[in-house]
């Protein structure tokens, strides 16, 4: 990396965290410190939501899910807009009328202090690992491609985030990811610009998306019924919608962000404009990634993208192998760089016989250079099991830092690191809140003063910073942990949205029946998924119906036997 | 708490219908981009 890269990534984060620490200097009350003083204004809240959802794996994966496998993953986001117009109309008003600090002091008013206990602590656990996750997680691409050293960037990246959490809180989280958004848009958008710049003259923007949708890439949405398609336009309304409720209305570390809104008009405000904007965001972002597609049409490009993956099988006795897949690529390249020239011709030339003949062609050498990338990987796993061969997190930052100018390097490493800032900081401002006000305050100390409860606030986000860098250094002894910690979100958040729906909708349902419920339903998740009764992704909604089914026939069961207990006991 | 805190009137406001039509405007570009280049 130039100088200059080292300067402009150094100087945003550095500028970011000083603007962090120097703008909430003096906040001296919880409030100030867990909901921002309730004074943030709408834009700043509803970046900040953005910001906390965008991590750094966002900005890695993404362009290479859209690299590889086209458009389509934007469908996943489908029902995003309908779970903020619900928690506008339900969740908001609620938090806001009762002005908790946390999502789950709502359920101790509503059913008892055990279910806020339980649920906090479900996320807790889960939270708590993501954190960890979200930090390996760039972590370890930027360490693979840049040769930088995992466990002191796992650090570096911790550090700075608790610097100005701890210091700052809730309002530090929002002013620092206004920042952290300005500079990640900034970054796609000269991405994107420069890869359009980078095509051949006579490829302009029409052009190159002609070229993605003869490649398969614009199969943008998938109204097919087939279950095996992961995101259709159907999986993308009913199954998002259900994570995004989920997501946005019961954890933390996003509650907490559009909690700190001056009004409940404030709070929903953010959620409609991350309702407006997410999805052309991450349309933008998948598009950024056709390009590079696009781009790659006419350059040069790695058998594999992942270099840990190439030096592995390099190193190994099926070296000469990959060698020869190798120079098949290479060919195979030369064929495509011809056949996308006919193809444009043809196009300029509105000669449908010869556009559909070199659509053919495209579509023949693809499928060979497919079957190739398929055989290279298969041979990365003879040559070495442990190695990571789906490398869509690594197309992206291959083509960054092979391609992109001098400067913007940085800037682009800076999008990255930010964003992995922003998510970690919304998870550890959350997470030291949950443990400071849900369980010491209510289970543990009672009867101190604003200031104890600020600097536990303080002590436990600074806690739950150390254990996140812990986890993330040790994440590597674990061959699977980003889907371990998924499967562990699938495992948890059903039951949690389950609890949230009875206390909003199921006003019968009583804080007895919906405790037992939990546990019930929670050692049924986990069994049914040990057991493999469906893929993980629908337990969010096998656990949400399920205790929401429970609490109600115990409620039945208990009022028949005339033992229920009054509602907020 | 009392059940009247978890009482919430339902209030639709126009900025939720401008979401819906937005999204609505998003699917069907999605749409033509997706047919005009295949």
């Amino acid at each position: 990396m130039a100088l200059l890269d080292w300067i402009i990534l150094g100087s945003t984060l550095l500028f970011i965290v000083a603007y962090g620490v120097w703008k909430t200097r003096g906040n001296n009350n919880v409030d100030d410190y867990v909901r921002g003083g309730d004074n943030v204004k709408w834009w700043t809240i509803g970046l900040s939501v953005m910001a906390t959802q965008a991590s750094a794996i966002t900005f890695l994966s993404t362009p290479g899910q859209a690299f590889h496998d086209g458009m389509g993953f934007v469908q996943f986001y489908f029902g995003l807009p309908l779970a903020m117009i619900v928690i506008c109309l339900v969740f908001i008003p609620i938090y806001k009328k009762l002005k908790v600090f946390t999502a789950y002091e709502m359920l101790e008013g509503r059913f008892d202090l055990k279910t806020r206990t339980l649920t906090a602590l479900l996320f807790l656990v889960q939270r708590g690992l993501a954190a960890g996750i979200t930090i390996f997680a760039p972590s370890i691409i930027l360490s693979a491609v840049l040769g930088w050293d995992l466990k002191t960037l796992n650090i570096i990246i911790g550090l700075l985030v608790i610097i100005y959490t701890v210091s700052g809180g809730t309002k530090a989280v929002s002013m620092t990811q206004k920042q952290q958004m300005f500079i990640i848009m900034l970054g796609m958008f000269f991405a994107f610009f420069f890869i359009m710049g980078a095509l051949p003259t006579d490829v302009s923007f029409g052009k190159a998306l002609k070229i993605a949708g003869a490649n398969s890439k614009l199969e943008i949405l998938d109204f097919s019924l087939d279950t095996n398609n992961r995101y259709t336009f159907w999986s993308g309304i009913t199954g998002g919608f259900f994570l995004a409720l989920a997501y946005f209305g019961t954890d933390q570390s996003q509650v907490q962000r559009y909690l700190s809104g001056r009004s409940v008009r404030e709070s929903q405000l953010a959620l409609i404009f991350n309702g407006i904007f997410k999805i052309p965001m991450q349309f933008f972002i998948l598009l950024v990634g056709t390009m590079v597609f696009v781009f790659y049409q006419y350059n040069s490009s790695p058998l594999n993208f992942n270099p840990a993956a190439t030096e592995a099988v390099m190193q190994s006795e099926y070296a000469n192998d990959y060698k020869a897949l190798e120079t098949d690529h290479k060919e195979l390249e030369k064929e495509k760089r011809m056949a996308q020239h006919s193809f444009s011709a043809a196009l300029e030339l509105k000669e449908y016989n010869a556009i559909e003949q070199a659509k053919q062609n495209i579509v023949k050498i693809n499928e060979l250079e497919s079957a190739n990338r398929e055989t290279a990987k298969s041979l990365i796993s003879k040559a070495d099991e442990s190695v990571e061969t789906n490398d869509k997190d690594y197309v992206f930052i291959h083509f960054i830092l092979n391609n992109l100018p001098v400067g913007l390097i940085g800037l682009l490493l800076a999008v990255i690191l930010s964003a992995a800032m922003s998510s970690t900081a919304s998870e550890l401002n959350a997470l030291g809140t949950i443990t400071a006000l849900d369980l010491y305050k209510r289970n543990v100390k009672k009867e101190h003063g604003q200031e104890h409860y600020l600097k536990a606030t303080k002590a436990f986000t600074l806690l739950w910073g150390i254990i996140a860098i812990i986890i993330a250094n040790v994440a590597s002894l674990f061959d699977n942990l980003i889907q371990l910690v998924n499967i562990i979100g699938s495992i948890f958040y059903g039951n949690v949205l389950g609890i949230f729906l009875l206390a909003f909708f199921f006003r019968f349902v009583k804080g007895n029946a919906v405790f037992i419920a939990a546990i019930i339903t929670q050692i049924i998740v986990i069994v049914g998924y040990n057991l493999d009764w469906m893929s993980y992704l629908w337990l969010n909604a096998f656990g949400c119906v399920l205790v929401i089914v429970l609490a109600s026939i115990i409620q039945i069961f208990d009022n028949f036997l005339g033992n229920s207990s009054p509602v907020g006991e | 708490m009392s059940k009247d805190d978890m009482d919430n009137k339902l209030e639709w406001k126009k900025e939720y219908s401008i979401v819906i039509f937005l999204n609505a405007i998003y699917i069907l570009v999605f749409y033509l981009i997706m047919i005009l280049n295949n």
